[in-house]
């Protein structure tokens, strides 16, 4: 089989590509390299041209450039054979603990190499432990999810619903890095990476410091917006919530999918989360509520077929 | 209005708005716009609503880009919006440059470029899309990979980072 083509690719991550041709795009990607490079950057674009475009809204914008960095839809493009899928998620969690301290020294050293020895607010250097086990962030989260679980059951969830779905929702959005694309990214040297991942927990307490120190150190106009970025992301943890938290956030009005149980609920700010394992990865209905009105849109497992995605976005309700 | 338009307006009127402010940076434009789109749905109801209504807004957008070049006016029309009243004003400085930086790298796409991806935005799959901008399904994916990758470098290329690889 010859390369695949990049519509293709972005095909594939948006949930276009019919469940009849998957397989063999996925075997594909499992023996080439060079192609899965290809899709590695496809999704990257993806994510931050939608990123790009969310930001010209109002009132979702950081949140949704930023949703791109936190509990990211595990990407599935491989995992079809069974003894990888097993060997992946063995070596998983280990990896997100080296991401973390991977990502805590690339702060460390940007913090030193940036302020020239200028010693770390005694609060921030609080958080690269704080940074160890965030609850969104790719498999070292699961423990904290299967607690969640147990703690929101299902059943108390479903006579939530409130509304049947008034708008199709979306195919396939920005899925995020998990913990191993961020292992990947630190030690390729993405600085901004490993930052995000070492501020973001205990950002919310630490909002203000946050924007007065990074905007002190914006000299020009992309160091600014490389502040805001870092603010814009710092706002965006996102914590675990009830059910009843969401629905409250949302004034009232939450949307499911039908036939599908939540794994979990999630809050950046005003924007809440309906997080869905399905056997593809992270199904994730995401939902704000702007003007009085609630708007949601779904971001499908990268790999997803789309007949599968169809299905999900018809039950929403 | 008639009901079925009603139901339409309910489906619809959000995500119009928010793909044509998108698309012009003028809230009140994009609320004028959705209204015509509106009004025509109720002299000619569509048999296929979604991509009718959006290629509607879209044909509304191209003519009005076309008479303002007309009137020798620009149709940069956007506004910065407050989000939040608690804004400060580096904030704002920032999120105003970043939107303006977007716009601006979103101008330089092609006309078709750029419906193909405001569309998908708005949570259109490649057969309404498709639908929409009457561009070939089998063509969506390599439309929205191109756009993609020209809206980043664009944007980037006006931060002076370095482009996307190839």
């Amino acid at each position: 089989m010859s390369h695949l083509e990049e519509g293709v690719l972005h095909a594939m991550l948006d949930g276009e590509v019919a469940s009849t041709d998957l397989k063999t795009i996925q075997v594909h990607l499992n023996g080439c390299p060079a192609c899965t490079a290809k899709f590695d950057e496809a999704r990257r674009l993806r994510d931050e041209a939608f990123g790009m475009i969310s930001a010209l809204d109002g009132v979702p914008a950081g949140l949704a450039m930023a949703a791109a960095s936190f509990a990211a839809p595990a990407p599935a493009p491989l995992t079809h054979e069974p003894s990888r899928r097993k060997r992946v998620r063995a070596w998983a969690p280990p990896a997100a603990w080296a991401a973390t301290i991977v990502a805590a020294l690339g702060l460390g050293w940007s913090l030193l190499a940036d302020r020239q020895a200028m010693p770390l607010p005694e609060a921030r250097a609080d958080q690269a432990p704080a940074a160890v086990a965030p609850p969104t962030v790719g498999a070292a989260a699961e423990p904290a999810d299967l607690a969640q679980r147990t703690a929101t059951p299902p059943k108390n969830e479903q006579p939530r619903q409130r509304k049947p779905a008034k708008e199709p929702a979306t195919s396939a959005p920005p899925p995020t890095p998990t913990a191993t694309s961020v292992v990947r990214d630190s030690a390729l040297g993405a600085r901004r990476s490993a930052e995000e991942l070492a501020v973001a927990p205990a950002a919310p307490r630490l909002e203000g410091e946050l924007k007065k120190d990074a905007l002190k150190r914006a000299n020009s106009i992309a160091d600014r917006r490389s502040a805001l970025d870092e603010v814009v992301v710092a706002k965006a943890a996102v914590p675990s919530i009830s059910a009843d938290q969401a629905i409250e956030t949302l004034g009232g009005s939450l949307r499911l999918i039908d036939g599908l149980t939540p794994a979990r609920f999630e809050r950046a700010g005003d924007l809440i989360r309906v997080v869905y394992e399905t056997r593809f990865g992270r199904l994730i209905l995401e939902q704000w509520r702007a003007a009085n009105v609630v708007s949601h849109r779904l971001i499908a497992p990268t790999g997803a077929p789309s007949d599968t995605v169809s299905a999900w976005t018809e039950r929403i309700r | 209005m008639p009901d079925f338009v009603a139901e339409l307006y309910a489906q619809y009127h959000d995500s119009l708005v928010r793909m044509l402010t998108r698309r012009t940076g003028d809230r009140d434009r994009a609320e004028e716009l959705t209204q015509e789109v509106f009004a025509r749905a109720v002299a000619a109801p569509p048999r296929n609503p979604r991509p009718w209504l959006f290629a509607v807004a879209l044909n509304l957008v191209r003519e009005e880009g076309r008479k303002s070049v007309r009137h020798g006016r620009r149709l940069e029309l956007y506004r910065g919006e407050m989000p939040t009243a608690t804004e400060s004003p580096d904030d704002e400085m920032i999120r105003e440059e970043r939107i303006a930086g977007v716009r601006s790298a979103l101008a330089t796409l092609s006309e078709r470029d750029r419906e193909a991806l405001l569309l998908q935005a708005e949570g259109m799959n490649y057969d309404e899309i498709s639908a929409t901008i009457g561009l070939a399904k089998g063509a969506i994916g390599t439309t929205l990979a191109r756009a993609r990758r020209r809206l980043v470098e664009a944007y980037r290329g006006q931060e002076g980072k370095p482009n996307v690889a190839s």
